[in-house]
């Protein structure tokens, strides 16, 4: 079973032991060994490598009495995302300028929690998290991301909440991320600045999408031939985003700078019309409708996990933004939608 | 005739100038504190820029607590997009490390710069910096 771990075992001494390594995994970043009975036994490598049975398939291999030992580790199975999987609210993106990447994995887990899931598995022997990814030429790459990987990420101020809440919780963002910046480091036994410095500094996210999905996905972008109202072309990228995501496609939208104003506004002190969104970003979409006016009205997710410091007028503490489609197509502050794979 | 050249500028935008350090937004939430008033750990922040940003000096710096906690990206996008803007150029720092090390620079023209410091500051208040910078 794909990422169980000692702390995914049911019945109460399972949970106990989770419990007893939870409250170790709060206190050191360091696996420790400790006996299934639940005593921290303080010594490295004793009979880790021999297991006796598989217990009722929980993904625990038991002993006899006298070594029943595993390793505990800060991060295991149950780090990674809470009973729901994996949220788009598990992204709180703080120091990298990965956006395009931050942005995608949250709309994958809006629209296709079980992508994340079955990219991430944990190995409880070794404390390793491996994950899926795929490289530019689509081909899929496991990456080997260890624990002092995913708490140097946590450190950083990387894209989990773990490192605002304190809590070694939902770390997924944190796991993926991590491998992200792992793909492109040439020399990872010397820290991940380099795999960092390379996908910190901006992207796209087609590549992203790519990168998380094994597809680049395809872009919606407003088009309106010479002959048709403007209404009507609105209305066919509102209809292309939405049916986009009742087909489980995670969506983002790459936001650019509005128009400057014309010579005439200048003149005239009239400033250019802003549409709320940070420029040079890219959010998620949460969703796309109609109000009752007719008009498509979006809804979109800052990875930042708050819309404060946007500067556009419109700051608020709450991380998604209504904006009417019009507005970002009239402004021109929206370049594109990128929607991945259907489920 | 300069004064026309000097419209002509301000209407295509070819003379706005906008990385002025007086000029910049200041970050969400954030107070600015005089110089003078300025604690040690704001003076932290000037040391971090001329470790990491090669041969600089500092010839201006605003400081702010912001009002609550704040990643880096919030605090450094709109700066950041200006500068784009401007066709300011981000500055090489092989020492930072990133995420541990929380600025950004641009060099705006052949001898000057801008750059942003934070640092998470007490009780969840970060701090923030902006220099200008006299650069090699």
């Amino acid at each position: 079973m794909p990422n169980a771990s000692i702390s995914s075992i049911g019945g109460e001494t399972g949970e106990g032991v989770a419990r007893a390594l939870s409250l170790q995994s709060q206190q050191d970043s360091i696996g420790h060994w400790l006996s299934l009975d639940g005593r921290l036994t303080g010594v490295s490598g004793a009979g880790s490598g021999e297991p006796a049975r598989d217990h009722a398939g929980l993904g625990l291999r038991l002993e006899g009495a006298a070594g029943p030992v595993a390793r505990a580790y800060r991060f295991d199975a149950h780090s990674l995302w809470d009973k729901d999987g994996p949220q788009r609210d598990d992204i709180q993106q703080d120091a990298f300028g990965d956006c395009y990447f931050d942005a995608t994995m949250a709309a994958v887990a809006q629209q296709n929690p079980g992508l994340i899931q079955n990219a991430i598995h944990y190995d409880s022997q070794s404390g390793q998290f491996s994950v899926r990814l795929y490289g530019t030429d689509g081909k899929p790459q496991t990456v080997h991301v260890t624990q002092a990987e995913v708490a140097d990420n946590i450190a950083r101020h990387g894209s989990s909440t773990a490192d605002n809440s304190g809590k070694d919780q939902r770390i997924w963002p944190a796991v993926m991320e991590t491998a992200y910046a792992k793909m492109h480091d040439s020399n990872p036994a010397d820290g991940l600045d380099q795999g960092y410095n390379a996908v910190i500094n901006g992207g796209w996210p087609r590549d992203a999408m790519q990168a998380i999905t094994g597809n680049k996905g395809s872009e919606i972008r407003f088009s309106q031939s010479w002959f048709e109202p403007k209404n009507m072309a609105l209305d066919i990228m509102g209809r292309k985003v939405d049916a986009a995501l009742a087909h489980g496609r995670p969506v983002t939208a790459w936001s650019v700078p509005e128009h400057g104003q014309s010579w005439l506004q200048k003149l005239l002190g009239i400033p250019a019309k802003q549409d709320g969104l940070a420029d040079n970003h890219v959010y998620s979409v949460d969703s796309i409708h109609k109000n009752s006016q007719g008009d498509w009205i979006v809804t979109l997710r800052n990875p930042w996990h708050t819309n404060m410091g946007v500067g556009e007028g419109q700051d608020s503490s709450s991380p998604t933004i209504d904006v009417p489609l019009s507005t970002l197509v009239d402004t021109g502050g929206l370049e594109a939608f990128t929607a991945g794979p259907a489920r | 005739m300069r004064g026309l050249f000097l419209m002509l500028a301000w209407l295509t935008g070819a003379g706005g100038h906008g990385l002025d350090l007086g000029t910049l937004p200041a970050p969400a939430t954030g107070v600015e504190m005089p110089s003078a008033e300025a604690g040690a750990d704001f003076h932290s922040l000037d040391h971090t820029v001329t470790r990491l940003v090669p041969g600089a000096k500092l010839t201006g710096a605003r400081y702010f607590r912001l009002g609550q906690s704040l990643g880096f990206q919030p605090v450094i996008k709109q700066i950041a997009n200006l500068a784009l803007e401007h066709k300011a150029t981000p500055v090489s720092m092989p020492a930072r490390r990133p995420g541990y090390d929380l600025i950004d620079a641009w060099r705006v023209n052949a001898a000057a710069g801008l750059a942003v410091v934070m640092a998470p500051g007490n009780s969840g208040h970060p701090l923030v910096a902006y220099f200008a910078l006299k650069l090699d």
